[in-house]
């Protein structure tokens, strides 16, 4: 089934500003938070400056000038710091610090939880796509890969993304406010504050692009190195006995020298970026400096100003590096956005495949009052022709057949031969090309799904069990009483083994597949299981596929005596499970090609087998 | 200024990056070239290794640990004299210049020189700074990759027995994460630590200079910081717990639900299942949200921290009634920011550090476990130094031949050996099998052949026929179990496991078990390849493939079926064409068609009168084949000899046989083989 599984979509390097626009609109109540949000954070970033400002107004208090020169907002805070006494305006200041502390602290989580809140609900909304998709996308998408979307995908979309975009806010923010402090305090020194940004902006489109670049490459050229690893670790013996353990040597220095190329020039570029970032910075810092050694010997400004507009730059490269890192990093997060939103649109199963069908097979629709329960029911195959999927080769073939009522029915066939495929199609897990399939008269694939399922109970070809308790596994939806579920146990005679278990009972642990009982328990369990949903027709999947003598024995007497007064159709390679069956089936490619009575069937079966022009 | 990346920018703007791109760097090249103390290899280190990993490596990096130590210091005193020479401008001006004074003038002069030379050493500290980190990344990567190589390189040299006490994705796990704390430490924790202490010894003494005692208030209120922090990295690292485990929780749901999506809709749980995953999605966020709270709160302090350092010195100031001059205080800010800065880091010096002594650890729990010389040199087998010199000088080695004398194979703490005196030969350029029924010892008996299992007593001696240039044949016997004894059986040998390996490699690069890396293959490769997977009836399924030969395999690429995996095993052994070839039931995954026409293809053809094989079988249908076999059980030979003999009524073998075809009559009835 290679060709089956399709490839992972790979999402391109570059994400466009509407993309993250998209993101953050999508986000509910992004119309009222949204506002709210980033007046929190351009307050939040004021602090570390306004500190620095306070302290300058604390400092010349009215030392040298008059309190009521400078800007008008200065004068009550310099009145303030000249009145009260030395000990009360450290108080202040301290409580301001305080509530800088409180106030950060604060935004930071509000903003952060807003944006999670965004990615939590997206998981819900795939986890509601997910269930309703047709089987065959887990078919076509390994396991590995859906996982990954609830995992390091959804860690993206909880944790880092939202540092990320609260980072960037932050430092825009921040560095906006310098300018502006710069502005309103020295405007003349302003005019370096547009070519700074600009450099930066320059700096910046230069390293992103090659950054991210070479941090795909760097990714690509890392797993070798350690899929080689794990070989030479897993296949010791072998490399060794061929004497090639210099050769798997050889190839992880190899492998480690492409990957330095990579790795190391990533970060030779980032040490470039710091450098100049720090320049532009140091640059604006001087051009701030020689302004205000101009303001000093010309009486504009007092000392506390003139040390505080230097003091501007302190932390400004920093934050410009903070910056440009969450744009790098941002960019490679947000592919997890990109995947998960993949699974936003998917297709829907069970929708009812009626219309040309109904008119060319003449069924009646199924009434929508509740009907009784049947105990057994009839099926019939209307001409039907199925496949998997769109694309895929047909696998049922213009298939015809009646199932009587309460009859017990046996198929066999080569592997491959549309066997199991027939029970899909049962369960409406194939798209059906022409013909229909009634049960009792009105057609199946008209019914409600859940509905149309609940006709059938499997005993599936692999017993699989969950991890849980063993009442979990036998009626997870707690439907039965713990007296049903007991007597199911009894039914499959495992009622013993599980009250030998001690105390526990029906809360015996089950570890996960079920590992801590024996391949034939399992399979016993299944059959309770099933025994359980009470269903008019039961279906089994080679139920005697892989287990040990003893409970081979115990399950084909389940099989016969079980189930009594119901539809019963088995799939089997043992032909004694078939010999007591009403009814025989033989599958080939597809297509019905023999039915009847075993006595008939079985001894040609029997005779194609041998001569090997019939290998199951 | 690191203008070398400035061409790799400028391409990298439109083009999409390739590697061809990065291999302009040739700065990276000096990397491989430097000389460094990791030479030696891991065998010459290795007693250092086991006592200790963390004393070694900081014995191979010491000479970068100190340059990277006093780089940082210098690259600090540079921003320490950066900024009092700031304060010294605000100074100058408090103290002489009033706006229209005759001075003023002067000294806006000297402040404007003091101005560039605040700018050109704050420029100069960046740039060492740079230096330092880069020097940082190339210990980070050097140690990492070293200590890799030297792990893999020890693997590859284990003892067998050691090397099944540690499962391959712990080893993988070790050589990822463990090896990647340890290489962390040093270029970070390592140098920063002390640079840590002696930068906040500079800072405070300065600032005493400036604002007097105020500066051990400043002192005091900083070390307050230290166990803040240390508390909330605590309380951080209890709530990621916490997460971990709800995660866990959730992503196991979601895998079982994904895992088991068919019979979910089977029996119509799917929807509850949906329903117990949101609510430990719901949980996870919480906890997330606890996570994000204490983060901010955290980092918010200690990024605010300066500020209450500054303050401190303020109060400092009233205390003890100091003059506050604007100099001094912007002083006391600049030299608390940085401060601040040097302290940040700590608790993750700390848990740094924890993590290196962990993975320290872990790797010399590996590095303890013997290695195969080591198991030698227990029994003291040597080749003499003439054999080993016709051995080397031969053009060709044939007709080889076993003889084991009375092997004995003993497990310590077990009270039945697992080979108990098996004597026999195994005779040159024919078939022979080893059969017993499960647990006889068929695979630990080859694995001894092959030198994997040192023998508690007895010894195994090889037979072979080496021939020179001029073609003089000479018959050499000498003990395998020791190095220069292996090294020649793995000259001579190939093996077929039970389990095949796979490398991740092509389908080319599978069979003869070489890595292309840059090279090229000679043109008549290939044809030698096409050649041994037709002999191993693949090459039907190699056309199939969607590259053909050059079909990446194993995860991720083309995932073989189990027998496919085999036939490449067994391509391989025909491909390598030497003249000993063991097998370990290599036919098990196969069904009876095939098999018959491998054995046909093998046995009967490319090995048959050139090479000693040796096969350990299940497989009986063809034992008429064999030359000489021999039947374990328990451990213990029970029968040898050829075909006709065993094969009468009344030997073990024949029994053997009988069991063994009812079953298989019982097994045909019932069919289910291979599918691909």
């Amino acid at each position: 089934m290679t060709g089956f599984v399709a490839r992972e979509s790979k999402a391109t390097g570059r994400l466009g500003m509407s993309f993250y626009s998209r993101y953050l609109l999508s986000m509910r109540s992004i119309a009222w938070m949204g506002p709210v949000l980033l007046f929190l954070i351009v307050a939040e970033n004021f602090f570390a400056n306004g500190f620095r400002w306070l302290v300058s107004l604390w400092v010349e208090a009215c030392g040298n000038h008059a309190c009521t020169k400078g800007p008008w907002i200065e004068v009550p805070v310099r009145e303030f710091f000249a009145e009260v006494s030395p000990q009360r305006s450290l108080f202040a200041l301290l409580w301001f610090v305080l509530f800088a502390v409180v106030f950060r602290a604060f935004t930071w989580t509000v903003v952060t939880a807003f944006l999670a809140r965004g990615g939590r609900s997206l998981h819900d909304e795939v986890v509601h796509n997910l269930s309703h998709v047709p089987v065959t996308f887990y078919d076509e998408n390994p396991t590995g890969r859906i996982v990954r979307r609830f995992s390091g995908d959804y860690a993206n979309l909880l944790v880092e993304i939202p540092n990320y975009v609260n980072d960037i806010f932050g430092c825009i923010a921040e560095i906006v406010w310098i300018f502006l402090l710069v502005a309103f305090q020295a405007p003349l020194a302003c005019a370096s504050c547009l070519p700074c940004a600009l450099v930066y902006l320059r700096i910046q489109s230069d390293f992103r692009p090659a950054s991210r670049e070479v941090q795909r490459l760097a990714k690509i050229l890392e797993t070798p190195i350690w899929a080689v690893f794990t070989e030479s670790v897993a296949g010791q013996q072998t490399i060794r006995a061929y004497g090639r353990s210099d050769e798997f040597q050889k190839r992880l220095q190899y492998l480690q020298n492409r990957y330095a190329y990579a790795f190391l020039t990533q970060n030779r570029m980032t040490r470039w970026l710091n450098v100049r970032l720090k320049m532009t910075s140091e640059m604006f810092g001087l051009i701030v400096t020689l302004f205000v050694i101009w303001s000093l010997a010309t009486g504009r400004l007092g000392a506390g100003v003139a040390g505080f507009l230097m003091s501007l730059s302190i932390g400004l490269d920093g934050t410009m590096q903070w910056l440009t890192r969450s744009f790098s990093m941002i960019d490679s997060t947000m592919v997890s956005l990109e995947r998960i939103l993949e699974y936003r649109n998917l297709p829907r199963e069970g929708l009812r495949q009626g219309g040309s069908l109904q008119q060319s097979t003449h069924l009646p629709e199924s009434p929508e009052t509740a009907q009784p329960a049947i105990s057994g029911a009839e099926i019939r195959f209307h001409d039907l022709s199925a496949r998997y999927r769109e694309g895929l080769p047909v696998v049922l073939n213009n298939v015809q057949l009646t199932i009587p009522a309460r009859s017990r029915v046996g198929i066999i066939g080569r592997t491959g031969a549309g066997k199991s495929t027939l029970f899909q199609a049962l369960y409406r897990m194939l798209e059906v090309e022409s013909g229909n399939i009634s049960v009792n008269g009105s057609s199946l694939l008209l019914k409600e799904l859940s509905e149309a399922r609940s006709l059938f109970s499997i005993v599936p070809q692999e017993p699989h069990l969950f991890a849980g308790t063993l009442r979990h596994n036998l009626d997870r939806l707690g439907k039965h009483s713990e007296k049903r579920l007991w007597e199911a146990l009894e039914a499959v005679r495992l009622a013993e083994h599980f009250r030998a278990q001690g105390e526990a009972g029906l809360d015996f642990e089950i570890i996960e597949r079920g590992g801590n009982l024996s391949v034939g328990q399992r399979q016993l369990i299944c059959f309770a299981r099933a025994l359980l949903m009470d269903a008019p027709i039961v279906l089994m999947d080679e139920p005697t596929a892989s287990v040990d003598l003893e409970t081979d024995a115990a399950i084909q007497m389940a099989v016969k005596h079980l189930f009594q007064g119901k539809t019963v159709i088995v799939i089997a390679h043992r032909l004694e499970t078939v010999q007591d069956c009403d009814l025989v089936l033989v599958m080939s490619q597809g297509r019905l090609v023999a039915q009847g009575a075993p006595d008939s069937i079985l001894p040609a079966w029997m005779s194609g087998v041998e001569s090997g022009s019939m290998l199951a | 200024m690191f203008s070398d990346v400035n061409p790799l920018l400028r391409t990298l703007k439109t083009e999409a990056g390739e590697e061809h791109h990065l291999r302009k760097m040739i700065w990276v090249e000096r990397i491989f070239t430097d000389k460094h103390n990791y030479e030696q290899g891991v065998f010459a280190v290795l007693p250092q290794l086991r006592h200790s990993v963390m004393r070694t490596i900081a014995r191979a990096e010491r000479l970068s640990l100190l340059k990277m130590f006093s780089i940082h210091i210098v690259d600090v005193v540079c921003s320490i004299i950066a900024a009092l020479l700031a304060v010294r401008i605000l100074e100058l001006f408090e103290n002489g210049g009033l706006p229209g004074s005759a001075g003023v003038w002067e000294i806006a002069q000297q402040s404007v020189l003091i101005a560039l030379a605040v700018f050109g050493l704050n420029v100069l500290a960046a740039s060492l700074h740079a230096q330092k980190i880069e020097r940082e990344t190339l210990v980070v990567f050097r140690v990492q990759t070293t200590l890799a190589r030297w792990l893999n390189t020890f693997v590859l040299n284990m003892s067998r027995q050691a090397k099944a006490r540690f499962p391959t994705g712990d080893i993988v796990n070790v050589a990822q994460t463990d090896a990647r704390h340890v290489a962390e430490f040093f270029a970070h924790a390592a140098v920063d630590f002390p640079v840590l202490f002696v930068s906040v010894t500079l800072i405070v003494a300065v600032m005493w200079t400036i604002v007097g005692s105020a500066a051990f208030v400043a002192l005091g209120i900083l070390l307050l910081q230290i166990p803040v922090s240390l508390f909330f990295s605590w309380l951080g690292q209890k709530l990621h717990g916490e997460l971990m485990r709800r995660s866990d929780r959730r992503l196991s749901l979601v895998t079982e639900w994904v895992q088991a999506a068919r019979l979910m809709r089977y029996f119509g749980w799917t929807q509850h299942m949906a329903r117990d995953i949101r609510i430990a999605a719901q949980r996870e966020f919480r906890q997330d949200l606890k996570m994000k709270a204490h983060y901010s709160t955290s980092f918010g302090l200690s990024t605010s921290w300066w500020m209450l350092v500054a303050l401190g010195v303020f109060a400092g100031f009233l205390w003890f009634h100091l003059d506050k001059s604007a100099s001094q205080v912007f002083a006391a800010i600049w030299l608390s920011s940085i401060l601040g800065q040097q302290l940040n880091p700590l608790p993750w010096f700390v848990r740094i550090f924890s993590e290196a002594q962990v993975g320290s650890r872990r790797l010399e729990a590996i590095f303890i476990a013997p290695i195969q010389a080591e198991e030698f040199a227990s029994r003291g087998f040597s080749v003499p130094d003439d054999v080993a010199a016709q051995l080397n000088a031969a053009h060709e080695i044939r007709n080889i031949s076993f003889d084991l004398r009375d092997v004995w194979v003993e497990w310590p703490g077990v009270a039945t050996p697992a080979l108990q005196g098996v004597s026999c030969r195994f005779p040159a350029a024919h078939l022979s099998a080893i059969v017993g029924p499960v647990g006889a010892g068929k695979s630990l008996l080859l694995q001894t052949l092959m030198g994997e299992i040192t023998p508690t007593r007895g010894e195994v001696l090889l037979e072979c026929d080496a021939v020179d240039a001029d073609g003089h044949s000479t018959r050499l016997i000498f003990p395998i179990h020791c190095e220069r004894g292996l090294a020649a059986l793995r000259r001579v040998q190939t093996f077929v496991p039970q389990e095949a390996f796979v490398a991740a490699a092509s389908v080319r690069e599978n069979v003869p078990l070489t890595y292309l890396n840059d090279g090229e293959f000679p043109p008549d490769f290939d044809a030698q390849i096409v050649r041994a997977l037709e002999r191993a009836q693949l090459s039907t399924d190699v056309q199939t493939l969607p590259d053909g030969l050059k079909t990446e395999l194993g995860e991720r690429g083309v995932n073989l079926s189990g027998g496919q995996k085999q036939r490449l095993s067994l391509a391989r052994a025909i491909y390598a064409k030497r003249p000993l070839v063991v097998l370990d039931d290599p036919l098990s995954a196969v069904d009876t068609e095939t098999e018959d026409k491998l054995v046909g293809e093998l046995f009967g053809g490319c090995w048959r009168s050139s090479t000693t094989i040796i096969w350990a079988t299940h497989r009986l249908a063809h034992l008429s084949l064999a030359r000489h076999i021999v039947v374990l059980d328990g451990g213990q030979l029970v029968e040898q000899g050829d075909w006709q003999s065993l094969s009468q009524p009344g030997t073990r073998l024949s029994s053997i046989l009988s069991s063994l075809k009812q079953n298989a009559h019982q097994k045909n009835s019932s069919p289910g083989d291979e599918s691909a």
